[in-house]
């Protein structure tokens, strides 16, 4: 699932994975990615940070047995990306703007 | 592009940047401003740790730079309100607490307020509140010294951001080498 409220990124990362074999749905911001998931379990979420609505820090504690990674523009020290690696369900912080190939492959590394 | 001078001749400055370099200039453009002058920048994509890494391999002078930092509450990776050189704010959206926390540096009549970005603010907020924001620090430049640069990346919201930039008195579109490509609009000072 990408979750993400800008509509071209939403549209680019689901058109690159699919062609990679993938099945994607999307979420257009932490809400409703909490909402979607009431009625699906996707195998990885990938989610921006910088989204209208409920804060990210907020919408990760609820989500429950789904891998996360981070897709943002935001900007993080090493420190703080290891801090964010730590928890339970977050896997990755790929940052944008991001390469095809390392972004299907970061995918493939989670899921297979 | 000289960046003091383009901000000696206007109290608000709107830079629409390329974001492919856009961290390279706001980082060289730090560094300028911050070399003698006392600058208040606000960060609401980076966090204040990872500013501050790119400013000291950037040559930023930190000294002369307090950083309001919007987004490591979002994330997460920060809970104190205030740590030594930074002041954290609860979301780069919120732009009343934002103001409040910019009032403060107004009045110490610090050289420069930095804005990174407004395209970021856009991400959390409409355009009627970014435009009043833009539109009250400009006014307060009016009325003291301080001068305020503003920061949009070129690719995103354009049309937001067309009506958002008529509050600040210059527009100067930046190409990827960090020189001018157009003024879009000129107003008087």
């Amino acid at each position: 699932m990408v979750v993400d409220d800008e509509d071209d990124i939403r549209t680019s990362v689901k058109t690159i994975l699919e062609r990679a074999g993938y099945n994607v749905t999307t979420a257009v911001n932490g809400d409703d990615c909490l909402k979607k998931l009431k009625a699906q379990k996707p195998d990885l979420i990938l989610l921006d940070i910088m989204m209208p609505g409920t804060p990210v820090r907020d919408i990760v504690p609820q989500i429950k047995d789904v891998p996360i990674s981070y897709l943002s523009v935001v900007r993080v020290s090493e420190a703080e990306r290891e801090s964010l690696l730590g928890q339970k369900n977050i896997k990755d912080f790929i940052q944008k703007p991001f390469d095809i190939k390392e972004l299907v492959s970061k995918v493939k590394k989670i899921i297979g | 592009m000289d960046i003091k001078k383009e901000l000696a001749e206007q109290k608000a400055l709107l830079l629409v940047l390329p974001f492919e370099s856009y961290n390279k200039l706001v980082l060289a453009h730090a560094a300028t401003l911050a070399a003698k002058n006392t600058v208040c920048y606000v960060s609401l994509n980076k966090t204040f740790a990872s500013l501050k890494e790119m400013f000291e391999k950037s040559g930023v002078n930190t000294k002369n730079i307090i950083v309001i930092d919007g987004i490591s509450k979002t994330v997460g990776t920060a809970s104190a309100s205030k740590i030594p050189g930074c002041y954290f704010i609860s979301s780069p959206g919120a732009l009343a607490e934002l103001s409040s926390v910019i009032n403060e540096f107004f009045d110490n009549g610090f050289d420069y307020v930095v804005i990174d970005s407004l395209t970021s603010a856009l991400a959390y907020q409409g355009k009627a509140p970014v435009s009043a924001f833009v539109s009250r620090l400009a006014k307060q430049a009016q009325d003291c010294s301080t001068r305020v640069l503003f920061y949009s990346i070129s690719e995103k919201q354009q049309e937001q951001m067309d009506d958002i930039s008529s509050y600040a008195n210059r527009v100067v579109h930046v190409d990827s080498r960090g020189e001018k490509r157009f003024i879009l609009q000129k107003a008087s000072p």
